[in-house]
């Protein structure tokens, strides 16, 4: 009986597992992280400094930052998204 | 016992990959931060959309922009290197050329170490090659299709030929017939001439027979 559960638990596990690693690859990006990193993008076209202050402020490792610019980059609509609000961003910042 | 110690394994089990994916302390992101920060790359990393939304747009194939961009993430590429490549690929697409297979060649090149601008150089030099060889092709064919056109001309007209050449025979043999018709009737025509002043004769006999002098001679020998 012992031998049957640990069986169950283990294949249980490893599908537990399979499923995470596989949620992390396709997670959808938020609309909220999409609005700050194309802010932060569009201020490093402009003032690369008050970019990397902004990324301390948010707390966004550049690998991260990285990591998210390429899940963004890999989805259309996100990738759509990210452009419009990058360009409604740089002409913000242009203004100031 | 036998139990818990099941499930104490389990838990272990369960946190390990749990652990991975938890969320780094403050700490830890600004230690990160401050190591990895390196300003060009970041920036060339917030291209990366712009880039990407700019080939989609021009139709290049999305498994290979795909696999350009898994490559920059998991750092087999730069961020740089990646954008280039994919700024090569739409400038391609736009000429109306495929990119199929050219991140394999990329991966190959950056594992050959070649980096930057020569790998830029590269990748431009393959998508060249490729056309032309593309290119070459089609005159192949078209050279073939000539070939195998003329081919057929050149059938066609034998075959014409030799049905003239059969129609001509047979015009021949029916010509023949109408020859050896036409000699006949020569023939006949030159029978009947020779005939004629052989019949004619007797006509002028019978005529002279007929006619009144004749009468008058036969009166006066009677």
């Amino acid at each position: 009986m012992n031998k049957k559960i640990f069986l169950v638990i283990a294949v249980v596990l490893l599908i537990c597992i399979t499923c995470s690693q596989k949620k992390d690859e396709t997670r959808v990006i938020d609309q909220k992280v999409i609005e700050k990193v194309a802010k932060i993008s569009a201020m490093f076209d402009s003032n690369e400094d008050i970019a990397v202050d902004m990324l301390k402020k948010e707390e966004i490792s550049a690998q991260e930052y990285s990591d998210i610019i390429t899940a963004i980059a890999l989805d259309e609509k996100a990738t759509n998204t990210f452009v419009q609000m990058k360009k409604i961003h740089t002409e913000e910042f242009q203004k100031q | 016992m036998k139990m818990w110690s099941f499930f104490l394994i389990i838990a272990f089990l369960v946190a390990l990959p749990l652990s991975a994916q938890t969320v780094d302390t403050d700490a830890k992101i600004a230690e990160r931060s401050k190591s990895e920060m390196n300003v060009k790359e970041l920036k060339q990393v917030s291209r990366l959309p712009e880039v990407v939304k700019d080939a989609r747009d021009a139709g290049a194939e999305e498994e290979e922009i795909q696999s350009i961009i898994k490559g920059v993430k998991d750092k087999k590429l730069s961020a740089d290197e990646g954008a280039n490549t994919i700024t090569t690929m739409e400038e391609n697409t736009r000429t109306g050329k495929s990119n199929k297979g050219i991140s394999k060649f990329v991966f190959q090149q950056k594992a050959n170490g070649v980096k930057g601008k020569e790998l830029g150089q590269a990748i431009k030099k393959e998508l060249q090659e490729r056309h032309q060889i593309k290119k070459q092709e089609p005159k192949d064919k078209e050279e073939d299709e000539e070939e195998q056109k003329k081919q057929k001309i050149k059938k066609e007209k034998q075959t014409q030929q030799m049905g003239s050449q059969d129609e001509e025979e047979t015009d021949t043999k029916k010509k023949e017939p109408n020859k050896e018709a036409q000699k006949q009737n020569t023939e006949d025509e030159d029978r009947r001439t020779n005939a004629e002043p052989q019949k004619q004769e007797p006509i002028k006999k019978k005529a002279d027979e007929d006619s009144p002098e004749s009468r008058t001679k036969k009166k006066d020998k009677k």
